[in-house]
């Protein structure tokens, strides 16, 4: 489990992992990547246009910088609910017409909710970027939430909920980890939202969220693909260019507060085998300085915990000692709230969870203690220029890794900055971190205590194969 | 930047005239071999398929391919010397490659992808030659992998989904293997002398499909297949022969339901249906476009998530192969609902036997397939995986090529007359997990 997988999405679609750890273009020293183009539209607007001429097609993006962080308390949820309503209806538009509309040209088209913000997108063949222009900046501005149309999306908005997290145990563990984890940062809330809060929402909810963050100076449009920036730029002038800037929001910072002692909690949920998560509060890349070594050391740590199958945690706790059927960990380098590094196992049949806690803190301490070989930060910066080159192969992946960015603050053309920092990260930096952040005021620990399945299925395994047919 | 150029004439030849770009020979040692150069990232993606899959497993050792699968990179005897799995995945983590396998039912795949320079490209052939040369499969390796995969089939028999799953392909199959899955037993008694004579019986150089995308030219990828599989047996002893899959009798409709705990019951319908060569293939395509492929314009979507809120998502598909596979149509939604959605499923997809698409809704299936083309191709990963079933399943070369006039091609009064003749509601299986 990456319990950093925090996107939350409308349609079954998921995103590669890799998407998480922010990368960039191209291995040169920071140097800024002459493909991408960024233009500020008068109202507000951002355009950024990343140029790739390999096929004839394009990824086209807006970006909200609205996400569960900006939610206040009894209406966790929103943002995505709002994401949903979406799809509905405009002044233009009758409910289904975008959708269908966008399947005419052969797009394809979804939108995702995280706790930072709230993307929607399409790709087609290059020369239907301005018909998607036309419905994405429509609906930017136009949308109609009614109380029927809204009625009925709940209902599948607490389908999904059902499907994605109560009936998912692993979900549950993550959904109450954070909610220990934080005090009093959004954070603590799922982006779904809780049942409660979607039970008792209202049409007006929907609205209200549409009405505060919906505009375009709250907005950045990422178009990626066989394009000419000046034409983008044309273009967007003409279909976004006319929408009205609208004053945003105050954001209240609603930092959280410093951890004071180790958290635990049990969770009880139907699961044959029980797992242990463990999640330290860390720092993320301060957009106000790019330059701190830190969460840099952080992420060189994380690949040489969980770089490859023979990094430190597997090669220890599920190759040499087996008592871990599998181990994993995840830090999430940047975003607009607080960050975690995460380390979870599943432990090998039979083995206590308590040997495991143990295993991992003396992984940790031998980091500690001696530091990593340069075989292994070489191994690690490696893969992580290879990946460079390999997300070049997708468009979308590239328009993503801009949203992404932009909305945690960090330009476009910081991100060469950013892989050439993980590149000066030494065995000293990984020591220091180590030292200074896994430390146990500030780690919450999440136990999955497996319950049986209450009506105790029939299943297949009673059944000799083929009986029935 | 030159490259840039390259390759924008390239993929505008391959979009327009896919079959001068897809070079295919066979080899001196019988390797069939397909090759798109794409020259733009220096990069190269490499699958190599052999036709050694679950349906090759014993009765009682399901789960063998699998198996063996997962550990032919975990380690080698290289010059009568131990090579560790530790080794191997060092080594290719420091090349910044990726190499896995994994087995399907019809076949096990080698699948390679790494920066196209010369030097790590002849470390990265010559340590996957070792590999598949001669794996260690250590015992000690295997009865830990047995433990993962026990401990993981203990973890999913309780998940509604993969109950679902299961009993629906035991349905659809019945005592075809395709409709066979492994167990606790069934792993634990695989042994290492199981494997060892899985592997050196069935894989072999001869009749294996190699697919590679990417920065590399024909002579390099040439040499590239030959030396790769050059520690491989020439002919394999024993070849794999799959049954054919059987259609379902008049008059056999069936429900199954059993009970779960679980908030949501999950549904699947379906039946067996085509293979990938039918000429019924494309009104088959169009027609489920409509029906449930259509995402949010989908008949299904609109009965049961637009206009009913009773499922997050709801789908159908066919998936044709080498041999005839399901159509399946899915949804989940909360436990007191079940009932309802399954009528509201089943009359759905029985107006549309029964009709056949409007005119309406066959232009939006085929303006959204024949459109949105460009999108299946415009990356060397979904090239790689469009030739590689090119490959596997026999196709023309020119596939791609012809891809949007097939579609074109393709009539309302096709679809409906496809429809009707592959599927049934009275033939129709139904499970739902999770049932009231």
């Amino acid at each position: 489990m990456n319990i950093l997988t925090t996107l939350a999405i409308r349609w079954p679609f998921f995103l590669a992992s890799t998407f998480l750890f922010l990368s960039a273009h191209v291995i040169a020293q920071a140097e800024v990547p002459k493909d991408t183009h960024e233009y500020l539209l008068k109202n507000g607007l951002r355009l950024i246009v990343k140029e790739d001429h390999r096929a004839p097609t394009v990824a086209h993006m807006v970006w909200y910088k609205a996400g569960s962080i900006d939610e206040v308390n009894g209406k966790t949820g929103v943002a995505h609910v709002l994401e949903h309503m979406m799809f509905k209806e405009t002044k233009h538009l009758k409910p289904g017409e975008f959708s269908k509309k966008v399947g005419e040209v052969g797009g394809r088209d979804n939108a995702f909710t995280s706790k930072d913000y709230t993307a929607y997108f399409q790709q087609v063949e290059k020369s239907h970027l301005p018909k998607m222009m036309a419905l994405e900046a429509d609906r930017m501005v136009n949308l109609k939430i009614s109380a029927d149309e809204f009625a009925k999306e709940i209902q599948v908005v607490m389908e999904e909920r059902r499907l994605r997290t109560d009936d998912n145990s692993q979900a549950v563990v993550y959904e109450q980890l954070m909610a220990t984890a934080f005090t009093n940062s959004p954070y603590r809330n799922p982006i779904v939202g809780w049942m409660d809060d979607l039970k008792n929402m209202t049409y007006k909810d929907a609205l209200e969220w549409y009405q505060d963050w919906y505009a375009p100076n709250n907005a950045v449009l990422v178009v990626s693909g066989d394009v000419a920036p000046a034409e983008v730029l044309a273009l967007a002038q003409k279909y976004y260019g006319v929408i009205p800037a609208k004053k945003i929001r105050d954001r209240k910072p609603q930092n959280e507060i410093p951890q004071i002692g180790v958290r635990r909690i049990q969770v009880k949920a139907p699961a044959e085998n029980p797992d242990i998560t463990f999640a330290w509060k860390v720092p993320k890349i301060e957009p106000s300085n790019i330059k701190l070594i830190d969460p840099y050391a952080l992420r060189v740590l994380a690949g040489i915990l969980d770089g490859h199958a023979n990094s430190r945690l597997n090669r220890s706790l599920v190759r040499d000692l087996r008592i871990a059927d599998s181990v994993d960990a995840s830090y999430g380098m940047t975003g607009r709230g607080p960050q975690l590094f995460g380390i979870s196992a599943s432990p090998a049949k039979g083995k206590p969870l308590a040997e495991i806690e143990k295993s991992i803190r003396s992984v940790l301490d031998e980091i500690k203690r001696s530091g990593v070989s340069d075989a292994e930060l070489n191994r690690v910066k490696s893969q992580l220029l290879s990946s460079q080159i390999y997300k070049r192969d997708s468009i979308f992946a590239q328009a993503m890794e801009i949203g992404m960015s932009e909305m945690n603050g960090i330009s476009w053309k910081n991100l060469d900055d950013i892989i050439f920092n993980i590149q000066a990260v030494n065995s000293k930096d990984i020591q220091k971190v180590v030292e200074k952040y896994f430390i146990d005021d500030a780690l919450t620990v999440a136990i999955l205590e497996p319950q049986p399945v209450k009506e105790k299925n029939s299943s297949t395994q009673k059944m000799p194969a083929g009986m029935r047919h | 930047m030159k490259y840039v150029f390259y390759f924008s004439l390239l993929i505008a030849a391959f979009s327009v005239q896919a079959a001068a770009a897809i070079e295919h020979w066979v080899n001196g040692d019988g390797v069939s071999i397909y090759l798109v150069e794409a020259r733009t990232i220096p990069m190269v993606d490499v699958q190599v398929d052999w036709p050694v899959g679950s349906a090759s497993d014993p009765q009682a050792k399901i789960g063998l391919a699998a198996m063996t699968a997962a550990l032919i990179d975990k380690g080698a005897i290289v010059n009568k010397k131990v090579l560790t799995e530790a080794a191997i995945s060092d080594r290719l983590a420091d090349l910044g490659a990726t190499l896995s396998f994994n087995a399907g039912a019809e076949r096990s795949s080698m699948r390679i992808r790494s920066l196209s320079d010369l030097q790590r490209m002849n470390e990265l052939i010559n340590l996957s030659a070792q590999i598949l040369k001669e794996p260690l499969f250590d015992s000690k390796v295997l009865g830990r992998e047995k433990d993962r995969t026990i401990m993981a089939i203990k973890e999913s028999q309780i998940k509604p989904e993969v109950i679902l799953s299961k009993e629906f392909d035991l349905q659809i199959y019945g005592r075809h293997p395709y409709g066979r899955s492994a167990s606790v037993e069934t792993i634990q008694s695989i042994t290492q002398k199981d494997i060892k004579d899985f592997y050196s019986n069935r894989f072999s150089a001869k009749g294996a499909k190699v697919t590679i995308v990417g920065d590399i030219d024909k002579k390099s990828a040439d040499d590239l297949v030959q030396k790769i599989l050059s520690g491989l047996p020439k002919e394999a002893k024993l070849t794999q022969t799959i049954p054919e899959v059987e259609l379902f009798q008049p008059n056999s409709s069936k429900s199954i339901k059993i009970p779960h705990a679980a908030q949501q019951a999950h549904i699947s319908m379906g039946m067996p249906t085509i293979a990938r060569k039918d000429p019924d293939y494309f009104p088959m395509l169009v027609g489920n476009y409509v029906l449930g492929g259509g995402g949010f314009v989908s008949r299904l979507t609109k009965e049961v998530r637009e206009k009913r809120g009773l499922a997050y998502s709801v789908y159908s598909y066919v998936s044709p192969g080498r041999q005839v596979g399901p159509f399946v149509a899915g949804m989940q939604t909360k436990k007191e609902q079940a009932d309802l959605s399954v009528e509201v499923m089943k009359k759905t997809i029985s107006d549309f036997i029964e009709t056949g698409p409007t005119d309406d809704e066959m232009a939006a299936a085929k303006d959204n397939l024949i459109n949105g083309f460009p999108l299946r191709i415009d990356s060397n990963r979904k090239i790689l995986d469009n030739v590689a079933s090119i490959a596997w399943n026999d196709l023309p070369l020119d596939t791609l090529d012809t891809w949007r006039d097939q579609l074109k091609a393709v009539t309302k009064e096709q679809v409906k007359a496809a429809f009707k003749s592959h599927l049934d509601m009275n033939r129709m299986v139904t499970v739902v997990v999770g049932a009231p």
